[in-house]
């Protein structure tokens, strides 16, 4: 399988992992998506770093874009890239995001370490 | 790839007559370094001259060097450890429940890593990891990243919980009441 094909399969299954197997239904709450779109800006930072300084470079038969180049960055956006990653990426994060989430809050459910609760933060002391 | 070997011919084409090049802290000469770099040695480091004679060697990580793959991964770290103090979220303190958590996404995607790896999807610049291989051809640095990306969701979603306390998260304790 191409990691394009993988990818895609990856989002998949984990949504339906949170759906329907864990029932944690994570992809239902506002938390989840703040978190996420959060979490995703820094994925395009840090992933930006890894790819763009060619710490991780990708065959271009297993992504929609080209070969990451010899020498240089790859480009920064378009060609099945954003912020030099391959847009596969973003699937990739999503679906380890998404399963890290989802299992953190299965064994809280399930009475593992339900406490001590977070919060609140350090400013609102008083409140 | 980058990082195929060159047989010692090529680098003498590509060190004209009168170079002198710095090897493992030596100047050769030419002659000497042909030899270095015999076509029979199966030696890495002809790779890593061969870097070094491309032109604009690409690595804008050269200070960095072998650690510019965990000192991104510092960067994470950098932007989520201070969540757990400055918004109390605790996670830290449930380490089992991170550990339950972590430990499940982490096989399954660093069976995805091996994988990849072992088909070419993507690879790492030997220069800029700790060179530190796991079975699988997996570098320690991947492991550490399947450390801290999940650290760093988990940190986030208690740390918005922590600001948006009346959002549901799912795991509420069942009678509703928040707990202190």
């Amino acid at each position: 399988m191409t990691y394009t094909q993988l990818a895609v399969a990856s989002v998949l299954v984990v949504v339906i992992a949170d759906l329907w197997l864990l029932r944690t239904r994570m992809v239902t709450r506002k938390v989840f998506w703040t978190s996420y779109a959060i979490l995703a800006f820094f994925q395009l930072v840090t992933n930006g770093m890894f790819t763009g300084f060619g710490v991780v470079k990708y065959d271009g038969a297993a992504i929609i874009g080209e070969t990451s180049p010899d020498v240089g960055p790859p480009p920064f956006l378009g060609e099945g890239r954003i912020a030099f990653a391959p847009v596969e990426d973003l699937l990739f994060g999503f679906a380890l995001i998404l399963l890290t989430i989802a299992l953190w809050v299965l064994w809280g459910r399930r009475g593992v370490q339900r406490t001590p609760m977070s919060g609140p933060p350090i400013w609102r002391r008083g409140a | 790839m980058r990082c195929a070997p060159v047989g010692g011919d090529e680098v003498t084409q590509l060190l004209g007559d009168d170079a002198r090049w710095q090897v493992h802290g030596e100047s050769l000469g030419q002659g000497r370094l042909s030899r270095a770099l015999g076509a029979d040695q199966p030696d890495p480091s002809r790779a890593r001259v061969a870097d070094w004679l491309g032109e604009g060697h690409d690595t804008m990580m050269a200070g960095v060097g072998s650690y510019s793959y965990v000192a991104i991964l510092g960067f994470v770290l950098l932007g989520c450890l201070w969540l757990e103090v400055a918004l109390r979220t605790r996670v830290f303190r449930r380490w089992k429940r991170l550990l339950l958590s972590i430990s499940p996404a982490m096989v399954l995607f660093v069976v995805w890593d091996v994988y990849a790896i072992a088909q070419g999807h993507w690879w790492f610049d030997p220069d800029l990891i700790l060179g530190i291989h796991l079975p699988g051809d997996l570098p320690l640095d991947e492991v550490l990243f399947f450390l801290a990306i999940p650290l760093a969701s988990i940190l986030t979603i208690e740390a918005v919980r922590s600001v948006k306390s009346h959002w549901i998260v799912g795991d509420e304790p069942p009678d509703g009441a928040p707990t202190p």
